[in-house]
């Protein structure tokens, strides 16, 4: 099962983790406009670990079964953690640097979005997926 | 990596060729406004063809410049959206607010000049 | 012949009839006891491995098949053998050493008295039904879009009619395509006509307001038309920012707003 894992240390990481986001939904056959969402939501949420926490780590993977293609992106963080989750995804919310900013916008690109976080730890897992259309 | 910002006439033209972190797209802001302050310039066409994810903090950046921009007197037009970028920022509700945008540097720069005979009368 | 050798006769031919159907069925056939040996492989399983019975009857199944199911909660035939219960499912199985996706059934295997004393499994190649099923899929993929084509009417204005049922999978698709075709025709105005699209509704509306956000960031103004009453309600219902919308009655004022846009007059006669 192929996978990326990496650091989250700096702004460099986010530029790194959205690049290798991007590149794997493209081999794995995705089209530019759900590329671009991945690469988007990886972006965000990598971003929201160097603001809010000390450094993280990011995985993205394969994870494609016989019926569909799909790719899932985790995001780790020993950080704060964010106080009301229901409220940080509610639709409208915007505190424009504050915790969990972006949330919202980043759970309309994929098709899952989960998250936990507790003062500590924080982990988000994204995926976005396709019908395969012939088995490999 | 430091961004060129050329000039023709009245007119200043940049391009984003490269993925931005966070402090060069900060960076490239200042170098905006800087030459803009110093130069007089009526008006600045910023390229973002090359940008294939623009993320909520790069809307807001984006949209911040050409805020300042505008209150330093010049006009601007952001130009050259890739349509996977344009589709991402409407879905995450962070659409590029209150910014001319035009689809590539040839409307772009008519629309700035447009903006600008506007302006003078 | 007597009456008791006739009927010895008759049922030595009805088995040696049953054994040429099993021994003759043209697709893998074989079946295992509950640990999983296999007990018997028809003549076409064998050669797929290019084995023999004798070699292959004795030996784990999932050795000697070693398909993604095997060996995990996927494996079919166990399912079988401890729910009592038929099992089809799509897998793949190699044929002299090529992966070829199968349609696997799998069911227990029980003896006279109706105990299951194991699993029996055929499967089928599906590589041809695959393969048109993929055709049939790009060819309703060609359907959605010529359903939804752009059309050029005029440098820099580009016109989408919209006929049908629109849902969220049809938005998405007839978006991307907008978009792509706004960059292609280096469109200032996109003309969108509702007129054929009886039903219009709050997600759908949405997508049209995502629609022309997403042509204003590339530079397009939209100019839809074709509104209906209800659908006039649904987006009103919206509270968004409708000001954005340029909505016209008909699509004749549609075509003259556009030509305006383009900044081109188009005069009656």
């Amino acid at each position: 099962m192929e996978k990326v894992t990496g650091a989250i240390k700096g702004q460099y990481d986010v530029v790194k983790a959205r690049q290798e986001a991007r590149e794997m939904a493209r081999n794995l056959g995705f089209g530019s406009a759900d590329q671009t969402r991945l690469a988007t939501a990886v972006s965000e949420l990598t971003r929201n670990v160097i603001q809010h926490a000390s450094n993280g780590m990011y995985i993205i993977s394969d994870n494609s079964d016989q019926q569909l293609i799909a790719i899932q992106a985790v995001v780790e963080d020993n950080g704060p953690g964010i106080p009301d989750i229901e409220k940080a995804l509610e639709y409208g919310y915007t505190t424009k640097r504050g915790l969990g900013a972006g949330l919202p916008g980043t759970k309309r690109l994929v098709n899952n979005f989960e998250i936990e976080s507790r003062p500590g730890y924080t982990k988000v897992t994204i995926s976005i997926a396709k019908k395969r259309r012939y088995m490999r | 990596m430091k961004i060129p910002i050329l000039r023709l006439k009245d007119i200043l033209l940049t391009s984003i060729q490269v993925d931005l972190t966070d402090e060069e797209a900060l960076e490239f802001q200042s170098d905006v406004l800087t030459i803009i302050n110093n130069t007089e310039a009526k008006g600045i066409v910023i390229d973002i063809t090359a940008l294939d994810v623009v993320d909520s903090y790069m809307a807001r950046l984006l949209n911040e410049t050409a805020s300042m921009v505008q209150i330093l007197g010049s006009e601007v037009v952001i130009c050259g959206m890739q349509p996977s970028v344009a589709l991402t920022l409407v879905e995450m509700g962070r659409e590029l607010i209150g910014v001319k945008t035009a689809l590539n540097l040839d409307q772009g720069f008519e629309m700035v000049q447009h903006l600008i005979d506007e302006r003078g009368s | 012949m007597t009456a008791k050798q006739r009927e010895s006769a008759k049922v030595s031919r009805e088995l040696e009839m049953k054994l040429a159907v099993l021994e003759q069925i043209p697709t893998p056939v074989f079946a295992i006891d509950k640990e999983f040996h296999i007990v018997f492989m028809n003549p076409i399983g064998c050669s797929w491995h290019d084995m023999t019975m004798d070699d292959i009857v004795g030996r784990k199944c999932y050795d000697i098949l070693n398909t993604p199911h095997c060996k995990s909660p996927e494996c079919r035939v166990q399912r079988a053998i401890e729910m009592d219960e038929i099992f089809i499912t799509q897998n793949e199985m190699t044929r002299n050493g090529v992966a070829v996706p199968v349609q696997n059934t799998a069911a227990p295997l029980k003896d006279s008295s109706g105990l299951i004393i194991g699993g029996l499994q055929y499967c089928v190649d599906i590589e041809e039904r695959l393969k048109f099923e993929e055709t049939l899929a790009s060819q309703s993929q060609t359907i959605m879009e010529l359903s939804t084509p752009v059309i050029k009417i005029w440098d820099g204005i580009i016109f989408l009619p919209m006929v049908g049922i629109i849902d969220t999978q049809r938005a998405k698709q007839i978006i991307e395509n907008l978009l792509a075709a706004i960059v292609e025709y280096e469109a200032r105005v996109v003309l969108f006509d509702v007129t054929g699209v009886p039903i219009i509704d709050t997600r759908v509306a949405q997508s049209l307001l995502d629609t022309v956000t997403a042509s204003r960031m590339l530079g397009a103004e939209v100019v839809i038309t074709g509104i209906s009453p209800d659908a006039a309600v649904t987006l009103t219902k919206l509270d968004v920012d409708l000001s954005q919308m340029r909505t016209l009655g008909t699509l004749r004022a549609g075509i003259v707003e556009s030509f305006k846009l383009v900044g081109t007059t188009i005069s009656a006669g």
